[in-house]
């Protein structure tokens, strides 16, 4: 993208939810390439921005698409990679079924792990002077662990786990941060099988939840929470409109 | 100590694994031990059946419940098997990760869900993990690795209530450096085998802590050390951690 000088941001899991959500949040500041499951007719996305249409669950189709299409555009350097896609299922450890597990550790973990490792020679290079480039990892208070969905709390400790290391590994060159958003707003509660009851009121909006972790991206904080004091913030801005 | 009847070991060939077996026969547990290399059995036990399967394979993993289901029930089973892959995160390869991940974290979960719908338990059993004392530390020079046994370890935590339920008891071991093959391929260069851990003695103090019920286990003085000073200054040892382990890595290996 010749003459633009805002920084690259390359979004997972664009189409819905937070992912989504940050995509628009972002779109303000950021040059977007935007990576979803979803048909391009089906999806709003920022004006602008650029879309990958690939099926994460299929790991290397989707790592050699994305690679595909920076080579095609000569997009050599990317200043965020901002891994937002998930899959949830709200099981306990004697109904998650094999399908399940397999798909929520290769979406949750092994694909953000790879496409991290594949794209890491493009965030080594800054486009702008003085700013180093930088994964975000969104992670869930669930990596604590959670009774109704054990393989998806344990793939988001995972994520906990990575970016602490790699944080450490790579702190002279590049920024790690992983982010542990609430409960949020999305229909990752329904897909997953789970109708919220009166807690839903704690539940962060999703404009909310992007705004604070576009926030926290540029503060490069690493581990974060994003719960309830976001929730607060929300109910604020609620009665001040 | 409490004793179990028939138990299931994996990654059984060697280390910390071979460890268990050793003790598990002496104590008169009939042992099924699996690997994907060749187990030793020049004591030719009667109470040690070899399994010889690579679990990363497809289908391996249904095709061993379905073998173990003649067999059941199991009071003990010890989900051992495990790889590394240390270096500069960006050196290594692609494979290693999907394999680690695969054998590290997703076979475990994918054994235990299967184990617990085909009745494999016995009632009042043990199930164990074990992670890594880099849970409370950190790896620098091991971050996928890291984040594997993060992983493990938060998902028997998240299963522990709901198998007490059906009487299975939920533990996760922690152990720090031990004195393996394994660990001296992956240790940095000139590391003293003397500081890590004899697997005899790993094995005979974990498995104190299982037939105590106990949920996490750290064997070991130097293992709870490490986890009171990863409380207290997280960020800390990880920067220590990576003085000691990645900056002195020279070389990638997996």
């Amino acid at each position: 993208m010749p003459g633009n000088n805002r920084p690259i941001a390359l979004i997972t899991g664009a189409t819905a939810g937070i992912g989504h959500a940050l995509a628009h949040e972002l779109s303000k500041t950021h040059q977007l390439i935007l990576v979803g499951r979803k048909e391009r007719g089906l999806v709003s996305i920022p004006e602008g921005a650029a879309y990958i249409q690939t099926d994460l669950q299929q790991v290397n189709p989707a790592l050699a698409a994305i690679e595909k299409y920076l080579e095609h555009h000569q997009i050599t350097a990317i200043d965020n990679l901002i891994h937002c896609a998930g899959v949830g299922y709200y099981r306990d450890a004697f109904a998650e079924t094999s399908h399940q597990i397999g798909q929520m550790v290769d979406v949750n973990l092994l694909f953000p792990s790879l496409l991290t490792h594949r794209l890491a020679s493009h965030l080594q290079k800054a486009r702008l002077k003085n700013i180093k480039g930088q994964v975000t990892f969104i992670g869930s208070v669930a990596h604590n662990g959670a009774l109704n969905m054990p393989t998806y709390a344990a793939t988001k400790a995972g994520l906990n786990g990575l970016a602490r290391s790699l944080r450490s590994e790579w702190r002279d060159q590049i920024n790690v941060q992983v982010i542990h958003p609430g409960p949020t707003h999305t229909k990752m509660h329904g897909e997953a099988g789970y109708r919220p009851g009166p807690e839903a009121i704690l539940f962060v909006p999703l404009k909310q939840m992007a705004r604070d972790i576009a926030q926290l991206i540029k503060s490069n904080k690493s581990p974060a929470k994003i719960f309830l004091l976001a929730r607060m913030k929300s109910l604020f801005r609620w009665s001040r409109s | 100590m409490k004793t179990w009847e028939r138990a299931l070991i994996t990654g059984a060939a060697n280390g910390l694994g071979r460890a268990f077996v050793d003790k598990l026969i002496a104590d008169k547990t009939e042992v099924f031990a699996l690997d994907r290399l060749e187990i030793d059995d020049s004591l030719k036990s009667n109470r040690l059946n070899r399994l010889r399967i690579n679990l990363i394979h497809p289908n391996s993993v249904n095709s061993l419940i379905l073998h173990l289901k003649n067999y059941a029930p199991f009071d003990l089973i010890i989900h051992n098997a495990g790889i590394s892959a240390t270096g500069k995160f960006e050196d290594i390869s692609p494979d290693a990760y999907h394999n680690l991940i695969k054998l590290n974290l997703e076979v475990p979960i994918q054994m235990t869900a299967q184990m617990l719908n085909e009745q494999i338990f016995a009632k009042a059993s043990n199930l164990v993990f074990i992670s890594s004392l880099s849970n409370v530390v950190g790896y620098p020079g091991a971050s996928v690795y890291a984040a594997s046994k993060d992983a493990i370890a938060t998902y028997a935590k998240s299963i522990r209530k709901s198998c007490l339920k059906d009487g299975i008891y939920v533990s996760t071991a922690f152990p720090g450096p031990l004195r393996t093959d394994h660990a001296a391929r992956h240790a940095p260069r000139g590391a003293s085998a003397e500081r890590r851990m004899p697997t005899e003695l790993a094995a005979e103090l974990i498995l104190r802590d299982v037939a105590r019920n106990k949920a996490h286990i750290y064997p070991g003085f130097a293992a709870k050390a490490s986890l009171l000073a990863g409380k207290v200054t997280p960020n800390v040892m990880t920067r220590l951690m990576r003085q000691i382990i990645f900056e002195k890595l020279d070389r990638p290996v997996w």
